[in-house]
């Protein structure tokens, strides 16, 4: 149980460090892009605003923070689910959904993620470049899939715990 | 389930309670109750030995088999 008191301290460090402020960043951030366009030339992944349009660029912005708003629920669905397993509440069926759902948004935010990041290269650098090695999409992706999978397991977990508790 | 489980008719065959069988047994009402409503998933040997031991009958006197 201390491992498991380690990582809420953790989860709640970085909750409350990262996550909260990103939120609020990243919204001032769209809302700022979205009256100036300019703004975005201070990022230093998107320096040649001046080739795309703006209209591009806005509309790439907003799938952007839309992405990172994502990746923070799935922050605080983990979050939640700690809070299952403090209660010793490890079969709760709402741990199985909850995992199924982390799984499905770390697998959208990594494919569309890199999706995203190889069309930004090719509007905004004219570049064609595709990484065959570890990348963090990838990465995602597979937290995603191992996500999903745990959440199978505990569903398995639970019917057998199930027919353990009506064994008479 | 197709396996119906007649406790209740043996009880009351024998003029028992619930309590007194769970007690004589060793099990708790609650589980006795989960297997006298059919809710129970399944049931060990050593459970059944001892009610057809308390209740001085055969196993296929409290459990029967209806083709649903």
């Amino acid at each position: 149980m201390r491992k498991l008191v380690i990582l809420k301290s953790l989860i709640d460090f970085i909750w409350f460090i990262t996550c909260l402020p990103l939120a609020l960043l990243a919204l001032v951030f769209l809302v700022l892009f979205l009256l100036n366009a300019e703004v975005l030339t201070l990022a230093p992944w998107m320096d040649s605003l001046e080739n795309s349009s703006e209209v591009i660029a806005q509309i790439y912005a907003v799938i952007v923070v839309v992405l990172i708003y994502v990746g923070i629920y799935c922050f605080y669905l983990f979050r939640k689910t700690i809070r299952y397993f403090m209660k010793v509440k490890p079969f709760h069926l709402d741990v199985i959904q909850n995992f199924n759902r982390i799984g499905n948004l770390l697998c959208i935010i990594g494919i569309v993620g890199g999706i995203l990041v190889f069309l930004g290269r090719v509007v905004f650098e004219s570049e064609i470049k595709i990484n065959l090695g570890i990348s963090p999409y990838l990465i995602l992706v597979c937290m995603g899939l191992f996500f999903m999978v745990l959440s199978e397991v505990f569903k398995l977990a639970k019917h057998a715990k199930e027919e353990n508790d009506l064994t008479v | 389930m197709p396996i119906i489980v007649n406790l209740n008719v043996m009880l009351d065959k024998r003029e028992m309670k619930s309590y007194e069988l769970a007690d004589e047994i060793g099990i708790t009402t609650a589980n006795l109750s989960i297997l006298k409503t059919g809710k129970a998933k399944a049931i060990r040997f050593s459970t059944l030995e001892a009610i057809c031991k308390a209740l001085d009958c055969q196993p296929g006197d409290i459990l029967e088999y209806v083709d649903v």
